[in-house]
């Protein structure tokens, strides 16, 4: 027996806990090289399991707020199999039916008492006058910021209607009302008029309130569907923080359901169905995907349970013309078969393009500012202290008593609010915040010094790099569900972090206006290096394909408004990994967009989920996992991966069918 | 790696987050230790440790029982470990102390060079070492984890083991010397 077999098998035995075969206890007999390798074995067995005992962060907290963002967005729902499994039942069964008649008469009535004037069908809505829709588009986000900027104060009452969140209530109803007075206070109520089966079931009342400096959330938590109607984990919650920073993004003001500043920011996710009178007032409708609508949900789903909607289901959004607030807004099933598998995999029944399956219509609107006393709110002991300081505003203005740089331009918005946060374990560096604001458009010009970590403050590895004069740098991120418009500057005077809901042209202007020169960011900052490689990030396109090491494949056609914002090379072992990211330039909602990986001497990972299908592709195979929206395939030698949650099948593989050489 | 009771999973699958968040508690170490040993980093295993037990919430409903629950686990997290170097995040520089191969206090010089050792071994070989001899699955397991066939994990680990036998030997004769 030769060596190389001899010690195959004691290494076997080793691990599988087995005696040697004789063969190799009679080699191992003879040959001293052979005992030296089993001791040497068992030397390395002893000190891998104690050298690489590195201690262990816990992650229990983290892992489970993710967790319980995820259950309360996407409340988990059991398929079918796996309800009867359980011995329970399943929201609806999996097999097609037919809608039950009460659902179809609501749902018939929702779009027939609803959509006065519009007829909607499969191919989309038809009615009114469509008009100069182009033209309108190309207006309307410059007619959300007058609107936004000229109000002082909002009152308004929306009824709700949500279909099939369980089976046992397939409709839902609710009355929500809002209020809002410049700058900060805001305040909506929604008071859930369900008809539950029983008082067992948990109860959609919710409050959020906030006078900027204060700010408190309260309802039950989302509950897991097959627990219901005995959901423990479903009872109320308080969530309260004090000495909150002006527009903090982590507390926001979910206010696009006033003035639609993030959902319709950019005319290329406008598309105008048409224009119609109801009730005596001028009305536009617009359509777009549920992903790109998320806000105006928002505002009434930050607490309880809800149900789920698919990325390309259609919202339609009727704007008064006057005001540009959405007077309501509709939610309708996207045909097709990656429409109904999803729905499939939620445990809801057959839904249909044609009804919508959530309204939010105004009752009532007003826009006299409501009083001060309707927003005050006694804070309670347990809330959280996020340790900003208000100053007095005029500090701001006098160079010696503070911080402050000031931006030449601020697009017409007065100074509102000025402070600090006080320095803590968790923020060791000093942050002082402007505010800026008029009606409903704010903006802040944070400055940070003191400022220790490797990366621009408030945006990440894919911010795109944006020209400011003098040959200055900015480094800007679109808007996302959980933040703003921002751009970084990296300065000898500190880095700065402007945030707005201002469209992005104004945005840009007023970063230009910022009496510093903003900075490329240090080699350091952008190289990372550790023990199984680096990552090199702060990329353009034309600079991640000269260091890719292998021809890349870049795509010749992406969605309306996409283009490549920033690039990353990877290098880990022998794998070489080029990541470049697509956004749009206003908002990208799930803050990614489009993601296009590609990688040398790297296999498709095994799969992981029973979803997963594998799809004809560039004459190969790949796989699409709809769960991570992702598409990936080894090409040549090539591994190639698109993802983006936004997107379905159909989409990734347009883009994927354009690939080619830059 | 202990199995979890299967009324745990029970719960888990019909949405109840007290038992997710017992799964969390029982497996977090070993998946934080998997991520780790296959990325290097520490706050890059974090970030895929997490983004493991978020996928694994959304996939609970698939997860039929058909392999163990740790191996459907320490699948999801070596995929989320692979997709960290290829998505986005930021890595900051790593301190000397945070270095895969560093020592954990009062290191003996073998145990330094061990770690040194592994974390040297390309990652065909890191994983089924890791997977096998630190996390203590059989080869049946790991080659369900590693998406790989059995005779295939056999030989990858006895050549890791093969390297790390020589890698200590050649450091104990070059401290001889």
């Amino acid at each position: 027996m030769r060596c190389d077999s001899a010690q195959a098998g004691l290494s076997a035995a080793m691990d599988d806990l087995r005696p040697v075969t004789e063969p190799v206890a009679d080699h191992l007999n003879g040959c001293r090289h052979c005992r030296g390798f089993l001791a040497g074995a068992q030397r390395v067995r002893t000190l891998a399991r104690f050298a690489v005992a590195q201690p262990v962060p816990d992650l229990v907290p983290s892992i489970m707020r993710k967790v319980r963002a995820e259950a309360a967005a996407n409340p988990p729902r059991v398929r079918a199999p796996a309800a009867l499994e359980l011995g329970g039942q399943a929201d609806y069964p999996l097999a097609p039916r037919r809608t039950s008649p009460r659902v179809r008469t609501v749902a018939l009535g929702l779009a027939a008492g609803l959509v006065i004037g519009f007829t909607v069908t499969a191919g989309g809505l038809v009615g009114g006058n469509r008009g100069n829709t182009t033209a309108l588009a190309a207006e309307i986000p410059r007619d959300l910021l007058g609107a936004s900027a000229s109000l002082s104060g909002y009152r308004a009452t929306f009824d709700i209607s949500e279909l099939h969140w369980t089976k046992s209530v397939p409709v839902r109803t609710f009355v929500a009302d809002l209020a809002f007075r410049a700058p900060e206070d805001f305040r909506v109520s929604v008071r859930d008029l369900t008809p539950y089966p029983s008082p067992a079931w948990p109860r959609n009342d919710l409050l959020l309130a906030t006078d900027g400096r204060t700010w408190q959330a309260s309802g039950p938590n989302s509950c897991p569907l097959p627990l219901l109607p005995a959901c423990p984990q479903a009872r109320p919650a308080v969530i309260a923080v004090r000495d909150r920073a002006p527009f903090d993004a982590e507390t926001a003001m979910p206010t696009d359901v006033i003035v639609p500043m993030t959902v319709l920011a950019a005319s290329d996710r406008v598309n105008v169905l048409g224009l119609d009178t109801i009730a005596g007032r001028g009305e536009v409708a617009v359509a777009l995907a549920y992903r790109d609508a998320t806000p105006l949900f928002d505002t009434f789903q930050f607490l309880g349970s809800w149900r789920p909607f698919f990325p390309q289901d259609r919202v339609i959004v009727w704007l008064d013309r006057k005001t540009w607030f959405p007077m309501r807004y509709q939610v309708f099933p996207a045909p097709g078969a990656e429409r109904a598998a999803w729905s499939s995999r939620q445990g809801l029944p057959i839904e249909g393009p044609d009804s919508p399956i959530f309204s939010a219509t105004a009752r009532s609107f007003s826009t006299a500012v409501p009083a001060l006393a309707l927003f005050a709110r006694r804070t309670p002991a347990a809330a959280s202290d996020d340790g900003f300081h208000d100053r007095p505003v005029a500090a701001a203005m006098i160079p010696a008593r503070s911080r402050a740089i000031q931006p030449a331009s601020v697009r017409g918005l007065p100074l509102v609010r000025y402070g600090a946060y006080a320095r803590s374990d968790s923020r060791p560096f000093d942050e002082s915040v402007l505010a800026y604001a008029r009606g409903l458009s704010w903006l802040t010009v944070t400055r940070v010094l003191s400022w220790t970590q490797g990366s621009p403050f408030g945006v990440g590895p894919f911010a795109e790099s944006v020209e400011l004069p003098h040959g200055g740098i900015g480094y800007y991120e679109p808007a996302s569900a959980s933040e703003p418009r921002r751009v970084a500057l990296h300065t000898t005077k500190g880095e700065f972090l402007l945030a707005s809901n201002l469209p992005r042209a104004e945005l840009l202007a007023v970063a230009r206006s910022v009496p510093v020169k903003g900075l490329p960011q240090p080699p350091s900052w952008l190289l990372h290096r550790w023990t199984g490689g680096y990552v090199l990030d702060g990329l353009t396109v034309d600079r991640a394909v000269r260091r890719a090491g292998f021809p890349l494949l870049l795509p010749r056609s992406l969605p309306t408004g996409y283009r490549p914002v920033a690039a990353e090379v990877t290098r880990a072992g022998r794998t070489n990994v080029v990541t470049i990211s697509y956004r749009r330039p206003a908002a990208e909602l799930d803050g990614v967009g489009l993601l296009l990986s590609e990688a040398t001497g790297q296999p498709l990972p095994p799969a992981t989920d029973a979803d997963q299908v594998m799809v004809p592709l560039r004459a190969t195979i790949a796989r699409w996992s709809p769960d991570e929206s992702r598409l990936e395939w080894v090409e040549g030698r090539t591994y190639v991966s698109l993802s983006a949650s936004a997107f379905d099948l159909p989409e990734l593989l347009a883009i994927a069918a354009s690939l080619g050489a830059p | 790696m202990r199995e979890p009771e299967p009324e745990t999973i029970r719960r888990a699958r019909a949405g109840d987050l007290e038992a997710w968040e017992s799964l969390v508690r029982t497996y977090q170490a070993d998946a934080w230790r998997f991520a780790y040993h296959l990325i290097g980093n520490r706050a890059s295993a974090e970030d895929a440790t997490q983004e493991a037990f978020l996928h694994a919430f959304r996939a609970i409903g698939t997860y039929q029982g058909q392999a163990k629950f740790t191996s459907w686990l320490l699948r999801i997290v070596r995929n989320c470990a692979i997709d960290a170097y290829r998505k986005t995040r930021r890595e900051t520089s790593v301190p000397a102390e945070e270095m895969p191969g560093a020592p954990t206090p009062g290191p003996s010089g073998e145990r330094l060079r061990i770690s040194q050792a592994i974390d040297a071994l390309p990652r065909e070989l890191r994983e089924p070492f890791v997977v096998i001899e630190v996390l203590g699955f059989t080869y049946d397991e790991a080659s369900s984890i590693l998406g790989v066939k059995l005779g295939t994990v056999k030989s990858r680990m006895h050549r890791a083991r093969a390297r790390l036998v020589r890698a200590l030997s050649e450091g104990e004769a070059a401290h001889e010397v």
